[in-house]
C-alpha cells in the first residue's frame, strides 16, 4: 500500500499548477471577496481537494496502467485502501487550509459567530467525505469520460429522489426535529451518515475492482 | 514448476483460449503466435489480470487465486500494453519499486538506467519506444525475481536495442532457479534465447517443441506435384500449395534428405514452422 500512496503523491505533483491556481484564487477571495468569502473558500477548497484523488485514478487507468499496477506486490484491496487514505489526506489538508483562511477572514470581519463557523466547517468536512464516497467507486467503475456522465446521472437521481422524498415526507416536521436537536446531536447524526456512506462506498469499490479484468 | 497452465479457457465473443503450458526452473520458454492468437490473454491469466472461465493456473507452485504480495515479489513482469504512468520519471518509478520490492536495489537500478542511456529525470511519456522497452525490462530484472513474465519485451525495437535486452535476459538466467516465459514476434530473438517454444493459434497450442529440435530436425520440403504424389508422408506435418507445386513441413528433415536426395529440403526456423502451422493444411 505504501507504494500505491507514493505513486499517488508523485501523480499529485502533476496537479501542482492546478493547486497553485486554486490557492491563488482562495487568497484573492480572502482579501477582497467581502463578507461571504469565507463560506465560498471553505466549500471551494475542500471540494477541489477532495476531487484530487479522482485525478489520480484517472492517471492510473491511462494507457491500461491498471494492468501493470496489479502485477506489483499490492493487492487490489490495498489499492482501494490507498485511494481512500489518499483521498482523506488531500481532502483533510484542503479542508484544514480552508478553515485557517476562513478563521482569519472571520476574525478580520467579525461577522461570523463561532457557532456559524462550526456549522460551516462541519458541513464542508461532511461534504468532502460524502463526495469522495460517491466519486471514488464511480470513477473506478466507469473511468474518465463515462465517470463524468455517471456522476451527472447520480446528481440528477439525487435531486429527483430529494423531490420525491419532499412530496411524501412532511419536511416541516423534519426541520422541526432537526431544529430541536443540539449541535452535538446533529454532529453525531452527520458523522453516522458519513461513516455509513463511506463504508458502503469502500465495499462497492472493493467489489468493482475485484471483478474488473485488465 | 514455475508456471503450469492446464486447459485454461477464456472466451471473448468468437475467440476462445484453451491453453496448457509449463515453465520449468532454469528454462526460458517462448510463446509465439500471430496477433490475436491468445498470447497476451495467456499472460494475463497467469498474472491474475483476467479470470479464466475454467482450467487451472499455478504460479510458483500456488494456485492463481492464492498468489500473495510475497509471491508477486518473486515475479518480474513486462506487459506489451502497460507500464509505469507516462507522467512519472525513472526516479519516481525507482521509489515506487523500492517501496514495492524488498530486494530492489535502487542504486544499481539507477546506474543500469544510466548505462542504458535512459534519462532518470525525464518523464517516461517523452521516451522513445526503445527507451520504454528497456525501462520495462530493467524494472522486471531489478528485484532478483525468480520468474520473469515478458509479453513482447522487444516489440518495436531496432537490432541493437533488442540485443541489449536479450543480453540482460541472458545475464538474468545465469543465476540458478530462475525462469522466463517470453512472447515475441521476432523469431530470431526466441531462437537464440528459448529452451522450448509453444506456438499458439486461435487460442490453442498447436506445437510445443524444444528450440534445438526445431532447428535441427524440422525442415521445409519444396515439391513438384509429381514428387508430392510419390512422397512418404509419414513425417509430414503440414502441406501448402505453392506456385511451383507444394511446400511441406516435416519434423524429420534427415529422413527426407537421406531417402529423397533429389528433393529440396531446407532447414526451418521458428518463422517457417509458424507460417506452415498457421497457413498449411494437415496431410
Amino acid at each position: 500500500m505504501k507504494a500505491m500512496l507514493l505513486k499517488d503523491l508523485y501523480t499529485l505533483k502533476e496537479s501542482k499548477m492546478f493547486i497553485m491556481i486554486i490557492l491563488f484564487v482562495a487568497v484573492i477571495m480572502a482579501f477582497w471577496g467581502g463578507d461571504s468569502s469565507s463560506s465560498f473558500i471553505v466549500s471551494y477548497i475542500t471540494v477541489i481537494a477532495a476531487v484530487l484523488v479522482v485525478n489520480t485514478i484517472a492517471y492510473d487507468e491511462t494507457d491500461n496502467g491498471y494492468a501493470f499496477l496489479f502485477t506489483l506486490p499490492a493487492s487490489r484491496r490495498a489499492y482501494i485502501r490507498a485511494k481512500y487514505i489518499f483521498g482523506f489526506i488531500t481532502g483533510f489538508v484542503g479542508w484544514l487550509a480552508a478553515v485557517i483562511l476562513a478563521v482569519l477572514i472571520g476574525n478580520k470581519s467579525g461577522n461570523l459567530t463561532v457557532e456559524m463557523q462550526q456549522i460551516m466547517f462541519g458541513t464542508a468536512l461532511a461534504s468532502f467525505l460524502l463526495l469522495q464516497a460517491v466519486m471514488i467507486p464511480v470513477q473506478i467503475k466507469f473511468g474518465g469520460q463515462r465517470g463524468k456522465i455517471a456522476i451527472l446521472v447520480l446528481i440528477a437521481a439525487g435531486i429527483g429522489g430529494g423531490v420525491l422524498l419532499a412530496d411524501h415526507v412532511d419536511m416541516t416536521k423534519v426541520m422541526d426535529f432537526l431544529g430541536n436537536m443540539g449541535m452535538t446531536e446533529i454532529g453525531i447524526l452527520a458523522a453516522a451518515i458519513v461513516l455509513i456512506a463511506l463504508g458502503i462506498s469502500y465495499k462497492c469499490s472493493i467489489g468493482i475492482i475485484t471483478r474488473k479484468e485488465f | 514448476m514455475l508456471v503450469k497452465l492446464e486447459h485454461v479457457t477464456k472466451t471473448y465473443g468468437q475467440f476462445k483460449l484453451d491453453c496448457s503450458l509449463n515453465l520449468e526452473e532454469g528454462h526460458v520458454t517462448g510463446l509465439v503466435g500471430q496477433n490475436g492468437a491468445g498470447k497476451s490473454t495467456t499472460f494475463k491469466a497467469i498474472l491474475g489480470l483476467i479470470k479464466p472461465d475454467s482450467g487451472s493456473v499455478q504460479v510458483l507452485g500456488k494456485d492463481g487465486g492464492q498468489i500473495t504480495d510475497a509471491d508477486k515479489m518473486r515475479m518480474g513482469v513486462v506487459l506489451s500494453d502497460s507500464g509505469f504512468g507516462g507522467h512519472l520519471n525513472i526516479k519516481a518509478a525507482a521509489s515506487i519499486m523500492a517501496a514495492s520490492y524488498s530486494r530492489f536495489d535502487r542504486e544499481r537500478f539507477l546506474r543500469q538506467c544510466t548505462e542504458h542511456r535512459l534519462p532518470v529525470d525525464k518523464k517516461i511519456k517523452e521516451f522513445s519506444t526503445g527507451m520504454k522497452a528497456k525501462l520495462k525490462v530493467l524494472c522486471a530484472v531489478s528485484h532478483e525475481a525468480d520468474l520473469l513474465i515478458l509479453d513482447e519485451p522487444t516489440a518495436g525495437l531496432d537490432v541493437v536495442a533488442r540485443e541489449e535486452i536479450l543480453d540482460m535476459l541472458r545475464e538474468y538466467m545465469e543465476a540458478e532457479g530462475k525462469g522466463i516465459l517470453i512472447s515475441s514476434h521476432i523469431s530470431s530473438d526466441l531462437e537464440g534465447l528459448c529452451d522450448d517454444i509453444y506456438m499458439i493459434q486461435d487460442g490453442k497450442i498447436v506445437l510445443h517443441e524444444d528450440t534445438d529440435v526445431i532447428l535441427s530436425d524440422y525442415g521445409l520440403l519444396k515439391l513438384e506435384a509429381g514428387q508430392y504424389d510419390s512422397l512418404d508422408k509419414t513425417y509430414i506435418l503440414r502441406i501448402k500449395e505453392e506456385s511451383y507445386g507444394y511446400s511441406a513441413l516435416t519434423d524429420a528433415r534427415q529422413f527426407y534428405q537421406e531417402n529423397y536426395p533429389s528433393l529440396i529440403v531446407e532447414k526451418c526456423g521458428i518463422d517457417q514452422v509458424e507460417t506452415m502451422l498457421i497457413g498449411g493444411k494437415r496431410k
